[in-house]
């Protein structure tokens, strides 16, 4: 037996060394299956070519454009800081607590065309900015 | 003048020129080697946890009396609250959440500097100077980046009430529970901190740490289990964790304390390990300091991450100077941590820990690297790139399958070395058990690979933990000589004679019955979607739910408008045999922001679990029913977790704690 191995302890180290090679292997596999790109619905309208690809994007829910379908959201519109729009279509899937216009959601499903995407999941980002909601000043 | 902002304010204040000169006063006594400076320098610690205990106190106070001069009551609070909703208040949000999280480090290290500093021969004011530090470092965050102290810029008649996805019981404990466990990881690092600085690098540290370790690995875990209860029961979606990346900060800080627990006992027995025990405590402290970070800093999007503030660089800032301090700390002292041995054999108990070990740090490094995976990835191409929870199951799923494995071959193997003979003895039963299982159930139709190991791993820990109670219950029995205890009695007995080792195995059973309840909810869950109008039915799992009529009910208080229910009915043969009232609730200040209401009925066989995702003006509603098998096995196996937990922290009433060198008066200086 060569000298390395020689310790009890450097023959444990060599095994774990293989057992994180094997890890990091089945990590970067998996990891290749569950990726999406996180963008912006601006950065979404510079894309070349986006669709068939899984997206995320994060857009607040412009007022007026929930479609619904026996009382559930199953179309709506989302918009960037600048103005920018898509269409998010979601037949089915659970709709987040707190959905509703002007809500901050992050889309995840994979692009169907220039400006929609179909989602597979919508997620609320829930924020604690102050006066967001509508207390009554009294002076 | 705002009174109960000035006091707040003004305590806040006191408690950092407290904790500044504590650690000034630490430092000076390890310098001079004056016992006088020390003891003030304890006494400040003390004193500043006098002063944030009375900040949180005043905030408390404002919410009671509906205060909304101060930005932060108006932002989290309204007069139609119940109290216990506005003790939910008082953390619900940045600058709260981070005054609770200060208070109870301080409180925490002010019980350390009243009863354990003045009794320990080594490093005491070591500890006090990186009390002090810890301390200041997080009051200047309260003081100046995140106060909830600050005066409304307007006069408001009513607050804006809490947010929401925070009005539930659910939400009175987990917070609390998650925070406090963050918190606590800072007194195992101050004690290690201090050990390191001071040279006294054996197991001494160890047995001064080891209750604050357990302690902060009980709460901790306990606010996880509590998280996913309320993930559960009010999140909606019909699971108990998402992998986000909140659940993953405060998941993370857990997995080295874990290994930590382990690896103590190798240090202790055989002298190996110091510097891996070390770094464990130094980077559960940095994972939880990063776990503030997180929420905070909209580095990752989360379901519940707070708004983005000019806190999160501030706290990336120390997660940065914990590390760099702590690497520095352990390079200098590297000569000393060598081992005092090496490993007899590699079938022995402290081989297997060691693998345990190195398994619980893998799935933290997943968990870590999947978590930031969207930073790094932005870093290196320019593209924010999320990993999903198929990622996290593929991945840290195997790992915990063996994680639990090891549970059953570190109870068994021996200390040092395992004669061949001794090994096949102790390993036949509990092997033949867990074969004829598998067999049994692959037979029955378990033919999921990852579920027919989970179900293997947990009964082979069922089956080695109730062995090795029976074999310690007789020898409680054989040792009471002629008056035998009963079976019960010495079952009990067992704690008492060694809590922490019969306390840990209750808690292995916990993670054994844990693991079954997830796999079984998971794997073999059922779902189905249904639109139903008044009166109409739907058959799912051989049971038939019908709509028994929409109703509405106007809401009381916490903010509530009113709620819809859809209530269903559920038959099984012509028999009702239960009854759901999911629904959805509309709160007055984010109206169209509706709430799930979730409709449950929990049985030990399995549950039923209903929410409604619309409905129309004709009281047609759509439903989305689960029925997750053995999922109240979850919070069955969490509360034994717990208990043994429990047991294991409970102060020794057996005279071994005597020899433990915090408690003796004078020992030899390092």
């Amino acid at each position: 037996m060569s000298g390395v191995l020689a310790s009890r302890r450097n023959r444990l180290i060599g095994v774990l060394l293989v057992a994180t090679i094997a890890i990091s292997a089945l990590a970067i596999s998996s990891a290749r299956s569950s990726l999406s790109y996180y963008v912006t619905p601006e950065e979404f309208a510079q894309e070349i070519d986006p669709v068939g690809h899984r997206w995320r994007v994060g857009g607040r829910v412009v007022d007026g454009t929930i479609v619904e379908e026996g009382g559930r959201p199953v179309r709506f519109d989302i918009a960037g800081e600048a103005g920018e729009r898509m269409t998010i279509s979601y037949p089915d899937g659970a709709i987040p607590n707190l959905f509703g216009p002007n809500a901050f959601v992050v889309v995840e499903g994979l692009a169907a065309g220039p400006g929609v995407i179909d989602a597979s999941s919508v997620i609320i980002k829930h924020e604690d900015e102050f006066l967001t909601g509508t207390p009554t000043p009294t002076s | 003048m705002n009174v109960l902002a000035t006091v707040g304010a003004s305590a806040v204040l006191t408690a950092l020129g407290a904790s500044i000169f504590a650690g000034v006063a630490g430092v000076a006594a390890v310098r001079t080697r004056r016992g006088d400076l020390g003891a003030a320098g304890r006494r400040a610690v003390v004193v500043a946890a006098i002063f944030v205990t009375l900040a949180i106190g005043t905030l408390a106070t404002a919410l009671l009396r509906d205060d909304f001069s101060l930005a932060y009551v108006a932002s989290v609070s309204s007069a139609d609250m119940l109290p216990h909703m506005k003790w939910a208040a008082l953390y619900s949000s940045q600058a709260g959440s981070l005054l609770f999280w200060t208070w109870v480090t301080a409180v925490l290290l002010a019980v350390l500097a009243l009863r354990t500093l003045p009794r320990m021969a080594w490093g005491a004011n070591h500890a006090v100077a990186a009390s002090g530090i810890v301390l200041t470092a997080f009051l200047v965050a309260v003081a100046f980046l995140a106060s909830p102290f600050e005066v409304s810029r307007f006069d408001f008649a009513d607050g804006r009430g809490l947010n929401p996805l925070l009005v539930d019981r659910g939400m009175l404990v987990h917070p609390p529970m998650l925070l406090a466990g963050l918190a606590s990881t800072a007194v195992p690092f101050v004690i290690a901190g201090s050990a390191l600085v001071v040279g006294r690098t054996d197991d001494a540290w160890i047995r001064v740490a080891r209750p604050w370790v357990l302690f902060s690995w009980v709460v901790l875990s306990a606010g996880n289990f509590l998280g996913a209860w309320w993930a559960y029961t009010v999140l909606g979606w019909g699971g108990f964790w998402g992998w986000d990346p909140v659940e993953n900060s405060a998941l993370l800080p857990l997995l080295p304390l874990t290994a930590l627990l382990h690896s103590m006992m190798v240090q202790e027995r055989r002298g190996m390990l110091k510097s891996w025990n070390f770094g464990l405590v130094l980077a559960a402290f940095a994972l939880a300091v990063f776990g503030t970070f997180n929420v905070r800093s909209g580095l990752v999007a989360s379901v519940h991450s707070f708004a983005q503030s000019e806190v999160g660089p501030y706290f990336l800032g120390l997660v940065g100077l914990t590390l760099a301090a702590s690497a520095g700390l352990m390079a200098w002292r590297t000569p000393r941590l060598r081992a005092e041995g090496d490993f007899v054999s590699l079938a022995s108990r402290e081989t297997t820990l060691v693998v345990n070990n190195y398994v619980l740090i893998a799935i933290a490094l997943v968990v870590l690297g999947g978590t930031l995976f969207p930073v790094f990835s932005e870093l290196i191409n320019g593209s924010r790139i999320t990993v999903g929870p198929p990622f996290y199951n593929q991945v840290a799923g195997p790992l915990l399958i063996v994680l639990i494995t090891l549970i059953t071959v570190g109870t068994v193997m021996p200390w040092r070395q395992g004669a061949t003979a001794t090994l096949v003895r102790r390993f036949r039963a509990p092997v033949l058990v867990t074969v004829l299982a598998g067999v049994v159930l692959a037979v029955l139709g378990m033919h999921d690979p990852f579920a027919l190991a989970t179900t293997c791993a947990a009964v082979a820990v069922v089956t080695v933990t109730v062995r090795e109670y029976a074999i310690g219950a007789r020898g409680v029995r054989a040792s009471r000589g002629g008056g035998v205890a009963s079976w019960p009695g010495a079952f009990f007995g067992l704690f008492e004679r060694d809590q922490r080792r019969y306390g840990g195995y209750l808690v292995h059973i916990g993670v054994a019955i844990i693991a079954i309840g997830a796999m079984a909810s998971t794997v073999y869950q059922q779902q189905t979607r249904a639109s139903v109008g008044t009166g109409e039915s739907f058959e799912f799992a051989g049971m038939t739910f019908t709509n028994e009529g929409i109703f509405q009910r106007a809401g009381v208080a916490n903010g509530i408008d009113s709620e819809v229910i859809v209530p269903l009915s559920v038959s099984r043969d012509g028999e009702v045999i239960d009854h759901l009232e999911p629904g959805s609730r509309l709160f007055v200040n984010f109206s169209g922001q509706p709430m799930t209401i979730v409709g449950l009925h929990s049985t030990l066989t399995h549950d039923l679990y209903a929410f409604v995702e619309g409905w129309d003006e004709n009281g047609v509603a759509q439903v989305q029913v689960f029925v997750n098998p053995l999922l109240a096995w979850l919070w069955i196996g969490g509360a034994i977790y717990i208990v043994g937990g429990l047991i294991a922290f409970a102060p020794s009433r057996a005279p071994s704690t005597v020899r433990d060198e915090a408690t003796a008066p004078a020992a030899a200086r390092a």
